[in-house]
């Protein structure tokens, strides 16, 4: 390694920086400084002529665009070939190895100009540039090269940069709901947004849905779940004006809530439990993190503290057992149990992290400016590795429990006979083992590279965040990889082993329950490891911070100050990074966030966001389409404290939610506004993967009503949300339906029809299960003999509702057509379990309208 | 089968005539899930003119060892027992042996055919085809580990989460036959290979043009396939007739929303399926010649054999893309006792593949279907466990054949002793890019927009190889 400037081989010992904005030490070794400082003093003052309109026009037609696009990736900021820059005026007149790049005296005779014309060097080196564009660069050089003040130093292509083009940093309209002459139709603020575009458009609503569509659609919409009959009846035929507000309220009270609108999240995150790559192992503690988010959402928990808990639940000086399971969205990225490249393995790690953050909380897809400035939105590739540096000094824990310090004092208390009455036998256990623990350590650590070995060897108080992480890396293969350390074992001593073990389990009543075990974070508390950009040959720290688009706006200043404001409740010894980017993400007056955060929850209920690309709100993703509307909502949601509860019950009281999906004029509609961005109706929507089969358990009544704990296997008829998800198998009916993978970040799920779900649904075990447990409870509900009303009760379960009378009759006549009860009784049971399939497989069961 | 008749009738009743159908669901299934067939059938053409329109991938699972195969390396049994040579930088392995002696490779290597190519006796039947291969001597990689490997070899990249290269062919192109899957995947044993279903998975394209699983060895080849025990076919028949009266009244009262239409058709199109599948996979058919051909009367070779025909069953029927794993679960993997490993996974592998290209010859398919040949990575000169070796991602050897490939010539070198790649080196983006190309579709052009990116399958990189067809 010598020679190698590398972090851990910086002295030790020095102090700590402010935790908020720094980047850890410099990497730059102390003799480098000097002679940057003297190319610095040495730089020639660029002598400027006079502005001239016409040469800064000819700067953006050509230079810049020039400079950017073709030279600036091997003459930038991060690659300097020949020692030459070309991003700035005063770079161009210091030049590189062959002298400056510009001569202001003789504009002619410039390198820049002789190498554009291929006379000489040849650049670009792939082919000439246009001779229209050459000609233009001649006459801005000769014209004194002018260069803009704010361009300084080229970012980008010039036209991203600013923040006044980005819409969605734009400060949040403060228009008021609209008023349209006319519009009786209107019932909520939104609705008079929504009316207004149709009018401007020469659109007409569609009239409101009946009741039995409605309730059907606000249990899907809410729970994830169909409503039974009884619930249907209930509804349909109360009296009182206001039965559906009462509806809305009860179903927003319903645990089941949780399970639906938790799941949207678990997509977003990239939820799964398992490792993936080779041994896909199970992760058996991370359930708490889904129960975690499902309980957020049933307690209607403020924005801002779902968004704390998970990105620095740690962080917090009270010890909060949910804010600390909240940190396992911190821990759902890849880990591979053998890998030995650990320094590429946490680099990954690290850049997968950026990326979901970026994705959920931004609404951006940061992933671009990893390796470059991104070529569409205002986020350069250093944006990247700031968000990036907000992770940086993180660990990973695996010895954390969901406790108080008191349960964990009062566990220590309890456990104090057993460690006692066991200390004998614990002692030979350990002497037992100790050989083979020994073997296993070496073993482990000889298979890392030696600078890895090196990190795992030193002293804990000597590592940095950096080699605290190889050693991470390096110990949890000690357990985890190659059967573990007993699995050398001699037979004569996993027999005494074994022997040991049980006369520990007989001391088992003195021992309290176990502590519920957490994966989670916290930041390490010694000398952290600067975040640097990958090819940056100067290595140059990157503190966090965020979007540099917003720097020296109104915004950006009042977001930075308000994430920066000192923090109250800190623990003790944590950085505070984590802390500092989820109150920037959740600041009041952050109108990206915020739209991010209002758009997805309209999203999932109308199919659609006001935004259609809820995971990219940059220049690439749409504009809305109810700007003003998305707008008040965030103004809403935001004064409201953050929470979704009222969002929801806003939306569902809304004419536009309880529109029909039938529109007497479609065909006219359709001409006008053929994707529907204006709102006209409700569209049809398949049910989401989870939905279909909870919907099979509630037809067949085998459903367990059961809220959290550990994950089942997919035979349990619980649902969805509790089945055990392996990011290596996605085979399964869930999957079969678009099910999110869980390997990365999933705002909007496809809904593909394809043969092979045709065979999963008419051929599948489990919905021939279903269907033959939906009959048997038919018959036990209605009574024998009574064929006519089991075939209603089928379509009650399934559809909510009876259907047309000639869909009627064809049902009675599948089921006992020429069949007579009791005599052939086995027949029409089995017809009626056939008829339950059928139904299991149309588009009245797996379509909400 | 049992369906056949039903299907008619299904089908009868509704006339199925393709383009109008895209029509109607181009906005429902078509523009989601149908891109390739619209842009073909409505829009225009390949990118370029294709030398191949079919692939079939032979995956050598676990890493064979270029070194004792098809890249002879002198030098390496003189130096054997010794240290790496200081000259060459020590790379990181993945069982992490430090210093451990070359091992020599006891092989007999022969030049083959008109072109000369070395093979060595480990494969004695595709020897006899060198004149016909490609082989691509400097492949490299990322990943050291068979996880990650595998992921980059089918994905472009070596951790989880983008579509396997059979999905971005089959987005590109689309199948010739809707009545079968039209990326297939195959496997030597009952064991799924490293990181299961997501090496064919579609990642963020739609899951339409992920690979499907057909199991040879199973009554129900293709899961689902099968009507259930007991049912006869005159209830499947009332109960087809039911739902899809009840799915066509769904959709007339929602007329705008062809995605619908688009499930009905989906019921037809998986009946279709159960009555052609079963025949595409029925080696009965084929004469007591192709069964010894392929070495189906042998143990040892009719595992792996019954995949190859298979895959020529399916390319003759109009499947894009077939994958087959050899030595599914890492079985080529041989950190020790690398003599009687790869003795048994070539004669597993050998007479199979040399059968598959014999038979594709004959049957006039060769020129048309490009036979992709390797493993994840390669295997080191240096020893492990004495006997063995490890992982080798920086330099290793795979093949192509037929597609418009040129055979007998050899692109890249590997360094003399095999270890890194060092002349005309091939990345795995490379190879991608290069299979596309073959195949008519620009690595650059192929293009899916997701999250505001434009996604494409090398990521931006990734050159086709001219040499493959110019040699």
């Amino acid at each position: 390694m010598a020679g190698r400037r590398n972090p851990q081989r910086r002295s030790t010992g020095r102090g700590r920086f402010h935790p908020f904005l720094s980047a850890g030490e410099p990497l730059v070794d102390w003799w480098i400084v000097p002679i940057l400082f003297l190319c610095l003093t040495t730089a020639v003052a660029a002598p400027l002529r006079a502005d001239n309109a016409a040469m800064e026009r000819l700067f953006e037609l050509a230079v810049r665009p020039t400079l950017v696009n073709k030279c600036v990736r091997c003459h930038g900021e991060r690659k300097q070939e020949g020692n030459l820059r070309v991003d700035s005026l005063e770079f161009l007149l210091r030049g590189g190895d062959s002298g400056p790049a510009i001569d202001l005296e003789h504009p002619e005779q410039s390198l820049l100009l002789q190498a554009l014309r291929y006379e000489g060097p040849e650049m670009p080196p792939d082919r000439p540039l246009d001779t229209r564009t050459v000609e233009q660069i001649g006459r801005w050089l000769k014209g004194g090269a002018v260069w803009p003040k704010a361009s300084a130093v080229l970012h980008g292509d010039g036209k991203t940069k600013s923040a006044s083009d980005w819409w969605a940093m734009q400060p949040l309209s403060t228009a008021p709901p609209p008023d349209v002459a006319g519009d009786s139709w209107s019932r909520t603020p939104i609705d008079r947004f929504v009316y207004a575009k149709m009018q401007e458009h020469g659109i007409t609503p569609a009239p409101p849905a009946d009741r039995w569509t409605l309730v059907r659609r606000a249990y899907f919409d809410l729970l994830g779940v169909p409503p039974t009959p009884a619930e249907i009846a209930a509804v349909v035929h109360d009296p009182a004006e206001d039965a559906w507000e009462h509806l809305i309220d009860k179903l927003l009270d319903d645990p089941r809530y949780g399970e639906h609108w938790g799941r949207y999240w678990l997509d977003l995150v990239r939820y799964a439990e398992s490792d993936g790559w080779k041994a896909d192992a199970y992760r058996p503690h991370i359930w708490r993190y889904r129960d975690y988010v499902i309980t957020s959402f049933n307690e209607d928990k403020p924005f801002a503290r779902f968004v704390l808990e998970q990105l620095a639940g740690d962080e917090l000086a009270a010890q909060d057992p949910a804010a600390l399971t909240a940190t396992g969205f911190l821990r759902l990225g890849i880990y591979e149990y053998n890998q030995r490249d650990a320094r590429n393995h946490w680099n990954d790690i690290m850049n997968e992290t950026t990326d979901v953050v970026g994705d959920v909380f931004f609404g951006l897809s940061m992933a671009c400016a990893r390796c470059h400035d991104h070529k569409f939105d205002p986020i350069l590739q250093e944006d990247y590795y700031r968000l990036r540096a907000f992770f940086e000094p993180m660990l990973w824990r695996d010895d954390q429990v969901a406790a108080t310090h008191d349960q964990m004092e009062e566990y220590e208390r309890r456990l104090q006979p057993w460690l006692e009455a066991t200390r004998e036998i614990r002692q030979q256990i350990d002497d037992l083992v100790q050989p083979y623990h020994d073997r296993k350590w070496r073993d482990t650590v000889d298979k890392f590279p030696v600078d890895i070995q090196a990190c795992f060897h030193m002293p804990r108080a000597d590592r940095t965040s950096w080699q605290q992480q190889m050693a991470y890396l390096v110990e949890r293969q000690f357990e985890e990889e190659g059967g573990g350390p007993l699995k050398s074992m001699s037979k004569e001593d996993k027999a005494k082993y074994e022997q040991l073990q049980q006369e520990l389990a007989k001391f088992n009543h003195l021992k309290p329950s176990p502590l519920p075990p957490l994966m989670t974070v916290s930041d390490f508390e010694g000398i952290l490891t600067p975040t640097t950009i990958p090819d940056d040959p100067a290595r140059r720290p990157i503190a966090p911070g965020f979007l540099s688009v917003l720097e020296g706006t109104a915004i950006g200043e009042t977001l930075l100050a308000e994430a920066t404001a000192p923090a109250g409740q800190l623990r003790e010894g944590t950085t505070g990074r984590r802390t500092m980017l989820a109150r920037w993400i959740t600041s009041p007056h952050n109108p990206l966030t915020g739209r991010v955060i209002v758009n997805r929850l309209w999203q999932h209920h109308f199919g659609r966001g006001l935004v259609d690309s809820p995971n990219d709100f940059g220049a690439q993703g749409s504009p809305p389409t109810h700007p003003e509307l998305l707008d008040w909502l965030v103004r809403d949601f935001v004064k409201h404290g953050g929470r979704f509860k009222r969002l929801h019950k806003m939306l569902l009281m809304s004419a536009t939610w309880q529109q029909s999906a039938v529109h007497p004029q479609a065909d006219q509609m359709a001409r006008i506004d053929p994707q529907e961005q204006w709102l006209w109706r409700w569209r049809v929507r398949r049910l989401r993967a989870e939905q279909i089969r909870d919907a099979m358990l509630v037809a067949s009544g085998r459903l367990q009503p059961q809220l959290g704990g550990p994950s089942v296997d997919h035979s349990a008829a619980r649902r969805s949300i509790y089945v055990k998800q392996f990011r290596n198998r996605n085979d399964t009916f869930l999957h079969g339906f678009d099910m999110a993978n869980g390997l990365h970040s999933v705002a909007v799920r496809d809904a593909t029809t394809t043969p092979l779900q045709a065979l999963l649904l008419f051929n599948g075990d489990f919905p021939l299960e279903q269907a033959h447990a939906m009959a048997e409870r038919i018959l036990q509900e209605v009574g024998p003999d009574d064929w006519e009303r089991a075939v209603e009760q089928a379509f009650l379960l399934t559809w909510g509702r009876l259907p047309p009378v000639e869909e009627l009759m064809a049902a009675q006549h599948f089921v006992h057509d020429g069949l007579r009860a009791p005599a052939d009784e086995d027949k029409i049971r089995q017809r009626l379990a056939d008829f339950c399939h059928v139904l299991l497989n149309t588009n009245q069961f797996l379509y909400v309208d | 089968m049992d369906l056949h008749h039903g299907n008619q009738q299904l089908a009868g009743k509704n006339p199925w005539n393709r383009r109008q159908w895209l029509r109607s669901s181009a906005m429902g299934l078509g523009s989601v899930a149908l891109p390739w067939l619209l842009q073909r059938e409505l829009r225009g053409e390949l990118h370029h003119p294709p030398r191949a329109t079919s692939v079939i991938w032979l995956f050598m699972e676990g890493g064979p060892s270029h070194i004792d195969l098809l890249d002879p390396k002198p030098l390496l049994n003189r130096l054997a027992g010794q240290p790496l040579p200081k000259s060459f930088k020590e790379p990181i392995t993945a069982m992490g042996e430090k210093g451990a002696p070359l091992l020599a490779s006891p092989r007999k290597w022969r030049r083959c055919g008109q072109s000369g190519l070395w093979a060595s006796d480990w494969i004695p039947h595709i020897s006899e085809h060198m004149d016909d291969l490609c082989v691509l001597r400097s492949c490299w990689t990322d990943g050291i580990n068979h996880s990650g490997g595998v992921c980059q070899m089918n994905t472009c990249i070596n951790v989880a989460g983008r579509p396997s290269l059979g999905s971005w062919v089959h987005y590109g192109l689309g199948t010739e036959n809707e009545n079968l899957p039209g990326f297939v995947v195959m496997c030597d044993s009952a064991t799924q290979p490293t990181n299961g279903p997501r090496n064919w998975g579609s990642a963020f394209i739609p899951a339409t043009h992920q690979g499907v699983l057909l199991r040879a060895d199973q009554a129900e080849p293709i899961a689902h396939l099968k009507t259930p025990d007991g049912v006869s076919i005159s209830r499947v028949h009332a109960k087809a007739e039911l739902l899809q009266q009840f799915n066509r009244h769904y959709a007339q009262r929602y007329p705008q929303q062809s995605e619908l239409e688009a499930r009905v058709r989906s019921y037809e199109l998986a009946f279709r399926m159960q009555a052609e599948a079963p025949e595409a996979v029925d080696l009965s058919r084929e004469s007591e010649y192709t069964h010894r051909l392929y070495g189906l009367d042998n143990a040892a070779t009719r595992p792996f054999g019954t995949t190859c025909l298979l895959a020529r069953r399916l390319v003759e029927r109009g499947v894009r893309f077939v994958q087959l794993y050899s030595g599914s679960g890492s079985k080529w993997d041989s950190h020790s006792k690398i003599e009687s490993n790869h003795a048994r996974m070539c004669r597993s592998m050998d007479q199979p593949v040399a059968a598959l290209l014999t038979d594709l010859k004959a049957r006039g398919l060769l020129d048309s279907t490009l036979v992709i040949w390797g493993g994840e990575f390669g295997r080191t000169p240096m020893s492990e466990k004495g006997d063995g070796r490890d992982h080798n991602p920086t330099g290793f050897s795979m093949w192509m054949a037929g597609g418009g490939v040129r055979g007998g010539q050899t692109i890249g070198a590997t360094d003399e002793l095999g270890l890194y790649a060092v002349e005309d080196k091939m990345h795995v983006k490379d190879i991608h890019a290069s299979i596309l190309w073959l195949l008519g579709l620009d690595n650059m052009k192929l293009t899916f927009d997701h999250k505001g990116r434009i996604e494409r399958p090398t990521i931006n990189e990734g050159r086709f190889h001219p040499k493959l067809i110019t040699g």
